[in-house]
């Protein structure tokens, strides 16, 4: 084979295999949007756990996530850039936590921290859009047993990159922009794989910071094949970007949602909580 | 003889040729509604007397602007604020969002079209979505 072949086969693997690895699978997802008059924020935070699912429902090869999604702009303009802070469980039980960050349909950067597993008490995520240093953080505070809730010592895991330059703020609300309306800041639940048997995800005191309160917006649901987040003018970035078949909520109140397989599927725009307020705590680590 | 059959078949010709663009334009200017999954964000918006301007019109707008026989799903919402390239403009907007392309693949693409209260069309573009995360 002449050097010239060999050159263009090389070539087209390995473009082949560039385009493979940027395409961004769908995902199984359900969510909860902030429901209101679009605002800026530099702090969002929610918490989950998994204690009442047992992992062996979750497919082989498969995962169940807990997600906090907010889209980052200038003012209450979407951007296209959409940060990200879940908590993987995996069929053997363990939980990562993964924060990320996307432009549009392209993940820009990711760390992995293991950092418990399916019977810790809480999870909470936490994003800071830190102005003063141009930079985004991620934090996990970790709560594994009722000791460390009561005595308020979470394991601390945190991430840091360079904000883009586009964003300098987060948004929270659903904002409408060219007549698409956007779901800026959304909690919810998400799959690799559908998942077919009873799997319950705890999503608890989602939250932005207004000053120095923390506070919640009335919540409404959002299918993953709707879930619009991000935009650039001619690409509209989606959370999931399937439909969680047969999940829906099963309890809520205010900030809290209890997402479940039922084998029904909730519709979008369905009431999740219907206040405003200022989150109550029960700890209070995370929000210092 | 020979002359007036030549007549006929030209007056025949054009008769049909007129009967098929009416056709046409009459199947274009009546969409089969029934054939696409509309949506609406709230069902009551069909009936409410708030817009002079109903859903189904302001659908068959649409897709007369859209001329696109991909169309598998409708959504249509009414508005009363929206925002082009950071112009803000209040009053009473049907938006419809056409998709072409089946949902639950990795990425699709819809238009967006805005409609105001005389029907006119304000703004027509088309997206792609894709996953975001």
């Amino acid at each position: 084979m002449s050097n010239r072949k060999h050159f263009y086969i090389t070539f087209l693997i390995i473009t082949l295999f560039c385009s493979v690895s940027l395409v961004s699978a769908s995902q199984y997802y359900m969510g909860a949007y902030f429901d209101g008059t679009a605002k800026t924020t530099t702090k969002v935070i929610f918490a989950c756990d998994y204690q009442d699912t047992d992992p062996n429902n979750i497919p082989t090869g498969g995962n169940l996530i807990g997600v906090l999604s907010v889209n980052g702009g200038y003012g209450t303009t979407p951007g296209e850039y959409n940060y990200q802070n879940p908590f993987f469980l995996y069929e053997d039980g363990t939980v990562k936590f993964i924060p990320q960050y996307w432009k549009i349909d392209k993940m820009q950067n990711s760390k992995t921290y293991t950092v418990g597993d399916n019977d810790y008490i809480f999870f909470y995520g936490r994003i800071n859009f830190k102005t003063s240093t141009n930079e985004i953080e991620y934090k996990a505070y970790v709560y594994p047993d009722e000791w460390s809730v009561e005595h308020d010592t979470p394991v601390i895991k945190s991430w840091t990159h360079t904000a883009p330059a586009a964003d300098d703020n987060f948004i929270v609300g659903d904002p409408t922009y060219d007549s698409i309306h956007f779901y800026s800041c959304q909690v919810g639940v998400e799959a690799r794989y559908l998942i077919t048997q009873t799997v319950k995800v705890r999503c608890s005191q989602f939250g932005y910071a207004d000053g120095s309160y923390w506070k919640y917006m009335p919540a409404l649901s959002r299918q993953g094949s709707t879930a619009y987040i991000s935009y650039n003018g001619t690409h509209v970035g989606i959370v999931g970007g399937s439909t969680f078949t047969g999940m829906n909520k099963e309890s809520t109140y205010d900030d809290v949602v209890t997402w479940k397989r039922t084998g029904t599927t909730l519709d979008n725009d369905v009431s999740i909580w219907s206040n405003s307020g200022d989150i109550i705590k029960n700890v209070y680590v995370p929000f210092n | 003889m020979y002359k007036n059959k030549k007549l006929v078949l030209l007056v025949l010709f054009l008769t049909i040729v007129i009967i098929l663009i009416s056709v046409y334009f009459f199947q274009r200017d009546t969409p089969d509604l029934t054939s696409y999954n509309i949506t609406f964000s709230n069902p009551d918006d069909l009936d409410t007397d708030k817009y002079t301007l109903n859903a189904y019109d302001a659908i068959r707008i649409a897709i007369k602007q859209v001329k696109d026989d991909q169309i598998v799903f409708i959504e249509v919402f009414p508005i009363e604020e929206i925002t082009f390239k950071n112009n803000t403009l209040r009053g009473e907007f049907w938006v419809v969002h056409i998709y072409h392309d089946p949902l639950e693949l990795p990425h699709g693409s819809f238009t967006v079209i805005t409609i105001d209260q005389k029907g006119t069309v304000i703004d027509i573009h088309r997206v792609e979505w894709v996953i975001g995360g």
